[in-house]
């Protein structure tokens, strides 16, 4: 291990390693013939006993003295123009010490979905907060509305936007306006991409078409968003439920952002989940500081459960239109897809990539973003992908039966990714693929059995921009600092370990700091990027401080600190050994301080993206239409596995978000006042225990290349295929494709052609 | 949660002194699970609460001559394991295992159970001024009404989801009743009131009463009483459409006398006695529950997006009686 320039790697899995050459700096990448002591064990993470003795303690549990409780006004209608807001009433009321109107603070004076922030109190108690809220007079100008995309795209229609804003916008392909792509030369490209496809489709052997529509998911965490502020001068203590401790920091010391901290600190220790829904302090958390700052008190503003549903952001929901053209030999020769989602009031992104995964020939898409008064979209665990793969396995599987193939084998054709490949084989064993697909049932009660698969793609190789330290004190004791969050994957622990592995110690020898912007910048938690960001800088911190250490001993007891090793707790050297503490103890200095930067990724290694197969076995009952899903196999690729307890956890939480996803979760929007029914957990339905299978998790260890852990993240890409596969599985069991999420005991009725069904 | 007025009596007289004339003046407080919500969402419009919990003798069962008595504090889960409920009454022991979920089973009571409010996400929101809070219009009927009721529904179309009382209606069971005038006994069957009647109340209840407790009567005992129920989720989730049947007198294959609930369908449990006429002196065979479930869909007035329902009820219906025969 040496700080070379050109250096041979290798990389691979199974018993497949090629040798590449690349360019590193630190600490080379870990070899598969390396004897790693910590890395590829599963202690448990460092935080599970403060979690499940409620020790830890999440934003929500952050009280200051003299804590003021702060509540936001909301607007009940979908759509409309603020007169005035009047806080005189209010700021009468008993307790309050602050008030304020989103109109100053934000220049907002439109409310475009219902439950909308509008102003802002705070007061001694949350009881009187709740009813000084309610004494905030506000003046609107009611306008019309539509809540669902349907309606929206009516001849007609209400205007859900502003300025001449149109409900339907075409949201890509798009004019690349960096490369000078004129308009008619960017209509003239989106035609021929048609009629490309036009002409293929003519060619194909087959060819196979559906729709398939997807609800909006919101994200449903158990903490909801949220900040307890405490200003001290112009330095704010923010303690924030946030993925991004950097971002909010950045917010809240932006001159923009309208809090303006000269210095700001954000904390968030423990996170009670996000899943892309906490990527900014968002208004709440704006103006949780502003009201603190006017009241010169801590406050604590944390959303309720309606204002989580209806304001911290959803999956947006999708409809697609999708032909596929295969030729008799199982090629996919081309594929248009025509796509309908709803980000909103707001613009942005609402698409669903139902393009990708597989080799599809030419592909023609075009989508489109459908404005509704309802609440803006954010990432959620696999933006767009689960409802594209919902789509996309739905028409593999009916291109696969076109043209007469197993599934598997249809998908293998059409598939050009190196880990995948192995995968479905992977898959396929465990799960009992071949028997289960091609069980003959005859007779039987009205309860069907029913398998399917469906794959994932994801993009985790993570980047630079982080920093990790790593202090040994002169008694022994080792700290790990970064300060981002850990949103639940286990980030806290892998750091730990990966620093741990450097000084040849155990995870619980180290002690973990996550959470605190004093410390080293690190990752929001956004595209699984997290553990291939910070391991590396954990990595090259634990490998630096190794080398101080071994110079120290080498020193002090004559030894050549090239021969000294850090292992099982000992520094040893030949024949020799000292313990980690006794040679911690030879410092002059009271400690060793790293502070490692992540190194650039590396140009080459395998693949660069996630894979992945999942397989599902399900039960319908055809008489009440309730879908059971009994069984995922899930096979799964994250570059090295540091942890494979913590890995396969995550496994597991995709899968069953995936099930929910497939079965039970959506957002129901009233379309007589345009506020959503079920903002709460009762009536917005989440899977429970008794709905989850049975699931059989296999993780491959991939070297990876890319960075000097090989690590890549799995936090979203166990979610795209589980409500795909779950969907194929349904279609198996009763012989029809329910093309809509969820899959409802209504749905599946209809679909099994019960007339009382139909809507 | 707006600001709440707790009493605490530690007897029934003194329960009943602390309650209104009208239910906005003061609420009863069992295990909590509904009214603590009704509360949190200003649905209910008193800030009294009355706590039971301190009155001792509402949270035992007890065998008397006359039969089964069960508090109205007993909880779900009590009820669930009691020996004399699993012996004699299996279905109800079998319907409080599909309510809920086990923390909620562990704190709500029988009464609570009864005595709960509608299920409807218009009424449970309080920015929807509806019939049964007092308002002019149902918004279900016009709204989004997918699990909304199949029956009766002209009012007001919530559900009553109490999955106890369509199985304590089945068996005959009375509901004993203490009021400012002493106690009086109602039969489960007369319990509820139907939205027709008044939409603004649930229950025979008086805003100045206490249901104490439940009888199940001497002979009432049977293991051929059936309860099945279908919902969206196997995990905690209210059902979509329920069936109790219970044979009461039977001549081998056929069934001499028998009562129908249906439950979650309409806004109150409903007893078929036109179901229960058909099913007398018939040999159940497929014709015969098909005969029925096909009475039963007639006579359903589905809403926009709840015909699925009217499909249920004839798979729950028929499951029930098949189950039932089975004994």
């Amino acid at each position: 291990m040496q700080d070379s320039n050109e250096t041979k790697i290798k990389v691979g899995f199974g018993d497949s390693f090629r040798e590449v050459t690349i360019n590193i700096s630190g600490p080379r990448p870990y070899h598969p013939d390396d004897e790693l002591e910590l890395i590829g064990k599963s202690p448990n993470r460092t935080d599970a006993e403060a979690k499940v003795t409620g020790a830890a303690r999440y934003t929500y549990d952050r009280k200051f003295p003299g804590m003021l409780y702060g509540k936001i006004v909301r607007c009940p209608h979908a759509n409309a123009d603020i007169k005035s807001i009047d806080l005189s009433a209010a700021k009468a009321m008993p307790g309050v010490k602050a008030a304020i109107s989103f109109q100053d603070a934000f220049r907002q004076n439109a409310v475009r979905y219902a439950w909308t922030g509008v102003a802002a109190v705070a007061a001694e108690t949350e009881q009187q907060a709740e009813l000084a809220a309610r004494a905030v007079k506000v003046e609107y100008e009611v306008l019309p509305f539509c809540v669902t995309k349907e309606d929206s795209m009516k001849d007609g229609a209400p205007t859900v936007g502003r300025q001449n804003q149109e409900n339907v916008v075409m949201a890509s392909p798009r004019r690349d306006r960096r490369r000078g792509e004129t308009q008619e030369d960017f209509e003239k490209r989106v035609e021929e991409m048609g009629e490309r496809f036009d002409e293929l489709v003519k060619e194909a052997d087959k060819v196979v078409s559906a729709e398939f529509n997807t609800q909006v998911q919101t994200h449903s965490p158990l903490e909801t968003h949220g900040v307890v502020c405490n200003w001290e001068g112009g330095n704010l203590t923010c303690y924030c439920s946030t993925q991004a401790t950097f971002n909010v920091r950045r917010e809240m010391t932006s001159r923009r952002g309208g809090v303006g901290a000269e210095n700001a600190t954000v904390h968030c220790e423990y996170i009670g989940g996000g899943f892309g829904g906490k990527f900014s302090a968002g208004r709440e958390g704006v103006a949780g500081a502003m009201l603190a700052r006017e009241a010169k008190r801590a406050v604590h503003l944390m959303l309720d459960r309606r204002e989580e549903h209806t304001d911290a952001g959803n999956r947006p929901d999708a409809k697609q239109e999708l032909t596929m053209g295969v030729n008799s030999d199982g090629e996919i020769t081309c594929y248009r897809a025509r796509n309908w989602g709803t980000p909103g009031g707001g613009g942005g992104g609402a698409g669903a990539h139902n393009d990708a995964i597989y080799d599809l020939g030419h592909v023609d898409k075009i989508e489109y973003a459908v404005r509704t008064n309802c609440g803006g979209a954010r990432a959620l665990r696999a933006p767009g992908w689960p409802q594209g793969a919902f789509a996309l396995e739905g028409m593999m599987d009916m291109g696969a039966a076109a043209v007469a193939m197993d599934p598997v084998e249809f998908r293998k054709k059409n598939d050009r990714h190196p880990i995948r490949i192995e995968e479905y084989d992977i898959a396929a064993a465990k799960f009992g693929w071949n028997e289960k697909f091609n069980r003959v049932v005859t007779g039987g009660g009205p309860v069907k059995r029913g398998v399917g698969v469906a794959s994932t793609l994801w993009f985790a190789r993570g980047g630079r921009g982080c920093g990790c330290t790593v202090r040994i004190h002169k008694n022994g004791t080792v700290e790990v600092r970064n300060g981002a969050q850990d949103i639940g994957t286990g980030t806290r622990s892998i750091m730990g370990m990966v620093a741990a592995e450097e000084l040849g110690l155990t995870l619980d020898d180290v002690q973990t700091f996550i959470g605190n912007t004093n410390d080293p910048q690190g990752p929001g938690s956004g595209g699984s990027t997290t553990a291939p960001t910070i391991t590396p800088a954990a990595r090259v911190a634990g490998y630096e401080a190794a080398l101080r250490l071994r110079e120290i001993v080498a020193e002090a007891k004559g030894w050549n600190a090239a021969d000294i090793e850090l292992k099982s707790g000992h520094a040893v050297h030949k024949g020799d050994r000292i313990p980690f503490k006794e040679a911690c103890g030879l410092m002059v200095e009271d400690q060793i301080e790293v502070l490692g930067q992540a190194p650039r990724n590396y140009r080459e290694g395998v693949a660069g993206t996630n894979a992945g197969v999942q397989m599902a076995e399900v039960e319908v009952d055809t008489e009440t239409g309730v879908v059971k899903v009994l069984k995922v196999t899930a096979v799964a690729d994250a570059g090295k596995i540091i942890n494979p307890k913590l890995a396969e956890s995550q496994v597991r939480g995709g899968v069953i978000q995936g099930v929910s996803f497939a079965l039970f979760e959506r957002r129901v929007m009233d379309r007589q006042e345009g506020r959503m029914v079920n903002a709460n957990l009762d009536q917005y339905k989440i899977v429970g225990a008794a709905d989850c299978p049975d699931i059989d998790v296999t993780l491959l260890d991939v070297y990876m290349g890319w960075n000097n852990t090989h690590v890549m993240g799995l936090g979203e890409p166990p979610i795209v295929a589980t409500a795909a596969a779950v969907a194929n599985a349904v279609h198996n069991a009763i012989g029809v494709r329910v093309t809509s999420l969820p899959i409802t005991p209504q749905k599946v009725l209809a679909a099994l052609g019960v007339k009382e069904a139909k809507v | 949660m707006k600001p709440i007025k707790m009493a605490l009596p530690r007897t029934l007289d003194g329960a009943l002194a602390s309650l209104g004339e009208s239910f906005d003046d003061a609420r009863l407080l069992a295990g909590g699970t509904d009214l603590v919500s009704e509360l949190k969402e200003r649905t209910a419009k008193t800030d009294t609460v009355v706590n039971l919990k301190r009155i001792p003798g509402l949270d035992q069962f007890q065998q008397t001559e006359r039969g089964l008595e069960i508090g109205a504090l007993v909880t779900l889960q009590q009820i669930i394991d009691n020996a004399d409920v699993q012996k004699g009454y299996p279905a109800l022991a079998h319907a409080l295992t599909e309510a809920a979920n086990p923390n909620l089973r562990n704190v709500g009571t029988l009464g609570g159970n009864l005595c709960q409010k509608m299920r409807c996400w218009y009424y449970r929101d309080d920015t929807y001024p509806c019939l049964r809070k007092g308002g002019s219009t149902c918004y279900a009927q016009d709204g989004e009404n997918e699990y909304h009721s199949i029956y009766e529904n002209e009012y007001c179309c919530a559900i009553h989801p109490s999955s106890a009382a369509p199985v304590l209606i089945a068996h005959g069971a009375v509901a004993l009743i203490a009021g400012p005038n002493g106690k009086r006994e109602v039969a489960m069957d007369e319990f509820f009131v139907p939205a027709d009647v008044n939409p603004y109340i649930e229950t025979v209840v008086e805003p100045n009463e206490v249901l104490t407790g439940v009888l199940l009567p001497k002979g009432s005992e049977s293991t051929t009483c059936a309860y099945v129920e279908t919902r969206d989720r196997q995990a905690f989730d209210w059902a979509v459409c329920g069936a109790t049947v219970n044979v009461i007198v039977r001549d081998g294959k056929k069934i001499n006398t028998c009562r129908v609930v249906l439950s979650a369908v309409a806004p109150t449990p409903l007893r078929r006695k036109d179901l229960e006429e058909m099913l007398a002196g018939k040999e159940v065979t497929e014709k015969v529950l098909d005969e029925v479930a096909e009475a039963a869909a007639k006579t359903a007035k589905p809403l926009e997006q709840n015909g699925y329902k009217v499909h249920l009820t004839k798979v729950v219906l028929k499951r029930a009686i098949r189950q039932a025969m089975k004994g």
